[in-house]
């Protein structure tokens, strides 16, 4: 399953556009336009880039489970960034029909424009996929100006394999009045499920149900907040239709899902004389099951490329163990079920478990196939595995001790687990069922950084020596993935950008990686370096900056603006820093930065710098408990920043002693 | 000059040649694969690298209307398998299409993999009948050791070939061990540039078939670096085009030749002297009574036509409801009230000849994009036209056409920009002058108080003048003022330590480019200098304390290329807590280099600091050779930046 969209290439393509160029006829905006458009607006703030003034959405469902959709949408521009919406971008495939396209604008003097499909561009590279049988069509919007109204209205025809729909009524910018019909066959019944809003009850209208909002606040860009689409408010409708041979397309529960994928995906996996070849080779030599699931987990980790094709149901539905055996790639799905097949081979049992890489999008109250755009598996660990040192492992009532696994990610071993699917929720696909988990958080020391280093200042204040950082977990993961995509005569640039950071005049004398392709062990990086000007002489006093180098402080709550969402952290972890810094001869300590604790519930920082006659020693610890700190905790966080950052800038002062 | 018309007729000759070259050229056989090539593990060359292209042809047959492409690349690591997934290029329909594609794995044992999967055809755009697509696929069983071959065939018409230009891509982003090129081509004489392809390495061609081959060995692999030229400069290619018959064989009588035709077209089009004279009449003043003062009033003039090349890209339901007329003259330009950047510049040089001052055009390369070559003889290199007005002896390069750009001043892809000027006395290449440090001026001023706390809280000024100013304005341009606060309010916190709080509070001089943009903020820096039990520890560029040295590494590749020279002055007053004492401040810091200098003083000035800081960069261009002393002048800089003010308390003075 692949995330939708891709901005880069959309900006590509607003640049083709602009050299096809329009031919537009003028024709009269239509009433619902124009009615939307005469309305008074409240004041907005200075920064909105535009307002909708209007989104409907009418869903008409036939008994055959045919769903037409009529999107309509008005938007005020009231500054010059809010050019971007006279773009409109319309998706459809194969199954997804675009019946028609229509997009008119009323400049600020008044012009009117209209717009046609005929004048849109179609494209199918929206996507991050290799190919995907995926097309939108781009139409520009003439006279997208401040102070200009513009509209489109489009439909779109499908017979959808679920039938499930949803109404986003929340964006980036306020919504003036939103509203969602649906006109279902007689006898059809429907459920709702409200996400981040208060449940609204429908007015019935002549040939449905309407339920409309007013005045949505936009959902504005915060740094490390949650998902987006983990905040923003919908709707999920499920419909239920009478026909028995269609009730099946209907997910009212999360065992559903499961069964949905379960009949989709099973059977996908069968072996083939070549996987059970290949199953043999990896395992023969090993005996203990736990490391005959290391070797296997390894070969579909390192030896399948991710490569993401994806054509109608394929976007669900992976590809054949075989097929994706012999031609050694897939995607994440076929990764899970390759792994699944081998496993079998060697006597586990393992399950999809269907995820969303955001953390926050699955709700454990919404059950829905829709949600989901990742696929890992779920282990069944024999009994004679211990499975006290896996992280990733999670006990289920019905089939034991869960060991989850991504097989997509190469940088995350056996027993721990990707940052974004720790504490995430996840469909486990058992046959014809299906259950919602919680994965495991794993612990702060999972994700470990140690620096270390022995240092030496001379007497000009030029500091040189050596450093050792043992990373594992992400730490080691993130600084893996990243050294392996350099080239090795290009890696020594990925420490000079760090250490620049710090230093402003330094030289890299040496620099080594150890553990860089075994990933079950932690990453060593070492690097030796000398950097000129460090200390500063200022008369008979020395400063010296003990912190060195790294960065614990944030300044991502360093904005006027009032927060309004809690603060997301990748992962819990300790970092941790052990500095020994051998001074010049003939300094005596005159001051030294006071020690720092501060201790939060979502973490603890503690700093102290100690000196004799001729050596600083500097250590620090960073522990990250949580991984979402909620709003009301957000100022401590903010003074948590602040104290760190103070302490970082903070110098030891040392004295010539008297001749 | 590029072939502007051709005969069918003509095509024949060169398809009887190419058609020779035909049975070899269709064959449908790999080259073989060496021993060598399968053990392959690294390459000496290229340590580490991730895959290398063991070989690539790239083969171009204009009379039968086909290039054909052969890669061959060994996968060294796991990174390196990203080259398996293929993608074509785009293509226009209408006039390209890809065909004959054709692809294989072979396993590190030697064993043939051959590529049976679907290639995929991707839309890129389309519209009306008329699409860009790209086609893609991806091969099988591709591991580290591997070698993965394909090639293909783009064919186009063969009548097309002869208007577009076509070039050999030399140098790939991964390393090539063997690369052969070959071009047979059209009707036409071809010829060809090289750029960054060693002399003696040059494209010859072959009396026996008419084609022009290049075979090379070991080419680095191309690789981005920050401060570098325009790409098209710094990575090596051949450039081919078709000439005329008639073109001149000496590429200075092109130049002579093409200018003229260029001048005659452009003073046809200003030649409008009663028009002018009429309109000179209207906007000079009495009080004009120097050249220099006739000029800056019609340069004030012009700049209030309305400049199209500047506005918003319009919808062509836009165009046609404003119906803009075209303008076929200076006097078009004047009447209608509009014009894009050259007519404009067009319209002053002919106000200025008809206020008696000698005024000429110019056109030169803009130098953001590309460099002027004067040996390729190819007219479109020249983008941009500028005004050069003579005022007794002294010489005033002038750019009207552009919004906001000051009298006197140009911007800065024309400055130290070459080109081609004609006058009455025929074509000379020139280049427009180069700008100077003192052209581009950030100045900042603050007044700030320091508290107990370590807490700095204060104003500052900030004000850009010449090419920086005009940057700016042009960046924004599209902007509203809400915008240029927010992006001003977080480029000065980038230049703050984290938690400092900034709000602009006025900024002028959007709408004029005689005046320098200026602008007022309010700032607080919780905790910016550090407290100690005895001591403030007062870093005293202010400024600059999260300044990096832009150049970290080690290696350098390519040149540094600053845009254009500048002068940041800070004026910095920071008033200290009560009965704190300064117990030293940092000595004077002076570095002069021959491409810049920097000095920075701190002054106690009574209950004050008063820090004075100046960074010159004069260098434009910096040769690899160089890089170490910029590496190191930009270090020393940094350690300048870090010096600290050492602050008494009076508790610990007091012996509290």
């Amino acid at each position: 399953m692949q995330l939708r969209g891709n901005r880069t290439f959309f900006l590509s393509l607003i640049a083709i556009a602009l050299l096809f160029q329009v031919r537009a006829n003028a024709v009269n905006a239509p009433d619902w336009m124009r009615h939307a458009a005469k309305q008074a607006l409240p004041s907005y703030k200075a920064e909105t880039d535009a307002v909708i003034l209007l989104d409907e959405q009418t869903t008409t469902v036939k008994d055959n489970g045919d769903v037409t959709t009529l999107y309509r949408r008005v938007y005020k521009i009231l500054r010059p960034n809010g050019r971007k919406f006279g773009d409109v971008l319309v998706y459809f495939d194969d199954e997804t029909k675009l019946t028609y396209l229509k997009a008119w604008s009323i400049s600020p003097k008044g012009e009117e424009f209209e717009v046609k499909e005929k004048d849109a561009i179609e494209t199918s590279i929206l996507t991050g996929s290799l190919y995907q049988d995926t097309r939108h069509k781009l139409l520009q919007i003439p006279a997208p100006e401040p102070g200009a109204v513009i509209g489109y209205e489009y439909e779109q025809r499908r017979r959808p394999s679920i039938l499930q729909d949803s109404w986003a009524f929340q964006e980036e910018i306020p919504v003036r009045t939103t509203r969602f019909s649906l006109r279902l066959p007689a006898g059809w019944e429907f459920e709702t499920y409200w996400a981040n809003h208060d449940a609204v009850q429908p007015k019935p209208t002549a040939d449905g149900l309407t339920w409309e909002l007013a005045d949505v606040p936009a959902i504005e860009e915060e740094r490390d907040m949650p998902s987006w689409r983990a905040v923003a408010g919908r709707l999920v409708l499920n419909y239920f239709p009478i026909k028995a041979d269609m009730k099946e397309k209907t997910h009212a529960s999360w065992s559903q899902v499961g069964t949905w994928y379960w009949q989709l995906a099973s059977a996908r996996r069968q072996t083939t004389p070549q996987i059970k070849q290949r199953v043999t080779e990896l395992t023969t030599s090993v005996t203990n099951p736990l490391d005959k699931i290391r070797a296997l987990a390894a070969f579909v980790q390192r030896d399948i490329r991710y490569v993401a094709i994806e054509i109608g149901i394929g976007g669900y539905q992976p590809h054949l163990a075989g097929d994706i055996f012999t031609n050694r790639y897939g995607d994440c799905k076929d990764k899970a079920t390759l792994l699944s097949t081998m496993l079998r081979e060697i006597g586990i049992e393992s399950y999809y478990v269907l995820v969303h890489v955001d953390r926050g999008v699955v709700r454990p109250e919404i059950p829905s196939a829709l949600t989901f755009n990742h696929v890992i598996l779920a282990l069944k660990l024999p009994d004679s595995v211990d499975s006290s040192h896996l992280l990733a492992v999670s006990h289920n009532a019905r089939l034991g001790n869960l060991l989850y696994f991504d097989p997509t990610s190469e940088m995350t071993p056996v027993g721990e687990l990707p940052a974004s699917l720790q504490e995430n929720y996840g469909l486990l696909v058992t046959e014809n069922a299906g259950e919602l988990q919680k994965l495991p958080l794993l612990p702060p020391q999972s994700n470990r950084l140690m620096r270390s280093a022995k240092l030496e200042l001379s007497p000009e204040g030029t500091l040189s020596g050596s450093v050792e950082e043992v990373r594992t977990g992400q730490y080691g993961a993130a600084a893996r993935g990243r050294l392996l995509q350099t080239q090795n005569a290009d890696r020594a640039k990925i420490l000079e950008e760090f250490l620049g950071d710090f230093l402003g005049s330094f030289h890299l004398t040496k620099a080594s990686v150890g553990n860089l392709e075994v990933y079950g062990e932690p990453l060593v990086l070492r690097y030796s370096f000398i950097a000129p000007n460090y200390a500063k002489t200022a008369g008979n006093l020395f400063l010296v900056r003990p912190r060195v180098m790294g960065e614990k402080g944030d300044d991502v709550l360093e904005t006027e603006k009032e927060r309004k969402f809690p603060v997301e952290f990748s992962h819990a972890s300790l970092q941790s820093d052990r500095f020994e810094i051998t001074l010049p001869a003939g300094y005596s300590v005159d001051e030294l930065p006071d020690p720092l604790e501060i201790r939060k519930d979502f973490a603890d920082y503690t700093s102290k710098a100690v000196a004799n006659a001729s050596t600083l020693s500097y250590s620090r610890d960073l522990l990250r408990k949580q991984v979402t700190v909620p709003l009301s905790q957000v100022p401590d966080l903010k003074a948590f920043y602040r104290d760190i950052g103070r302490e970082e800038r903070s110098s030891a002062v040392f004295m010539k002693a008297a001749n | 000059m590029l072939l502007r018309s051709a005969s069918y007729r003509l095509l024949i000759p060169f398809v009887l040649i190419a058609a020779v070259a035909l049975p070899v050229l269709a064959k449908d056989e790999w080259l073989p694969i060496s021993k060598e090539d399968l053990a392959l593990k690294d390459v000496p060359q290229n340590p580490g690298a991730h895959a290398v292209i063991l070989y690539k042809s790239d083969v171009r047959v204009d009379g039968l209307g086909y290039d054909e492409m052969y890669y061959r690349i060994k996968i060294l690591s796991e990174e390196g398998k990203k080259y398996a997934n293929v993608d074509t290029g785009s293509y226009t329909d209408s006039v390209y299409r890809i065909e004959d594609i054709k692809a294989r794995t072979i396993r590190p044992d030697g064993s043939i993999v051959p590529f049976e999967g679907k290639i995929f055809e991707k839309v890129i755009a389309k519209r009306k009948g008329y699409s860009v697509k790209a086609k893609t696929f991806t091969m099988p069983d591709v591991q580290v050791g591997s070698i993965i071959e394909y090639k293909y065939r783009q064919k186009f018409d063969t009548y097309t070939a002869l208007f577009s230009g076509n070039s050999w891509r030399v140098q790939e982003d991964l390393f090539t061990l063997k690369a052969h090129f070959s071009f047979i081509p059209g009707p036409s004489a071809l010829q060809w540039v090289i750029v960054g392809v060693p002399p003696e390495s040059s494209p010859k061609q072959q009396k026996k078939d008419n084609a022009i081959v290049m075979d090379l060995e070991n080419i680095e692999a191309f690789d981005k670096e920050s401060y570098m030229p325009p790409e098209d400069e710094m990575r090596a290619h051949v450039y081919f085009y078709y000439v005329s018959a008639d073109l001149p064989k000496d590429v200075e009588e092109f130049w002579r030749k093409e200018g003229k035709e260029w001048r005659k077209t452009a003073e046809d089009y200003m030649d409008k002297r009663g028009a002018m004279q009429k309109e000179v009449a209207a906007v000079l003043k009495p009080e004009d009574a120097t050249n220099e003062a006739k000029m800056r009033r019609l340069y004030d003039r012009v700049q209030k036509i309305r400049n199209l090349t500047y506005e918003r890209d319009k919808t062509e339901k836009e165009e046609q409801k404003e119906n803009l007329k075209d303008n076929n003259n200076v006097e078009d330009v004047l009447k209608h009230g509009y014009g894009y950047h050259n007519s404009i510049n067009r319209l002053y040089a002919a106000l200025l000849r008809a206020a008696g001052i000698d005024a000429a055009l110019m056109k030169v390369s803009e130098r953001d994009d590309q460099f002027f070559h004067r040996n390729i003889p190819i007219w479109g290199q020249l983008t941009s036209e500028l005004v050069v007005a003579r005022d007794g002896s002294k010489e005033l390069f002038l750019d009207p056409g552009i919004p906001y750009c000051p009298f006197g001043l140009l911007s800065w892809e024309d400055t130290g920009a070459e080109g081609v000027r004609i006058d009455k006395d025929g074509t000379s290449f020139f280049k427009t002058p180069q700008p100077i440090a003192d052209n581009a001026v950030t100045t900042r001023k603050a007044q700030l108080r320091l508290d107990r706390e370590g807490t700095l809280t204060g104003t500052l000024q900030l004000s850009f003048s010449g090419i920086e100013a005009l940057r700016r304005r042009l960046g924004w341009r599209e902007d509203d003022d809400t915008q240029r606060k927010k992006d001003l309010e977080e480029e000065v916190k980038g230049w703050l330590p984290a938690g400092a709080t900034v709000e602009l509070t006025r900024m002028d001089g959007w709408s004029s480019g005689n005046v320098p943009l200026s602008v007022d903020l309010k700032l607080t820096v919780p905790g910016f200098a550090a407290v100690t039990g005895k001591r403030i520890l007062l870093t005293t560029s202010v400024l600059h304390g999260q300044d990096r040295n832009p150049f970290q590494h080690a290696k350098r590749v390519t040149p540094v290329y600053f845009h254009y020279p500048f002068l940041h002055v800070d004026d910095v007053t920071i008033t200290l807590p009560e009965r704190a004492q300064v117990e030293n401040t940092p000595a004077p810091q002076s570095l002069k280099a021959g491409f810049g200098s920097y000095d920075v003083k701190v002054e106690k000035s009574g209950a004050d600091l008063h820090v004075t800081r100046q960074f010159r960069m004069d260098g434009v261009m910096f040769k690899t050779e160089y890089y170490p002393a910029l590496q190191q002048f930009y270090g020393l800089v940094r350690a300048g930046d870090d010096q600290q003010a050492i602050l008494r308390t009076s508790n610990a003075a007091s012996g509290k």
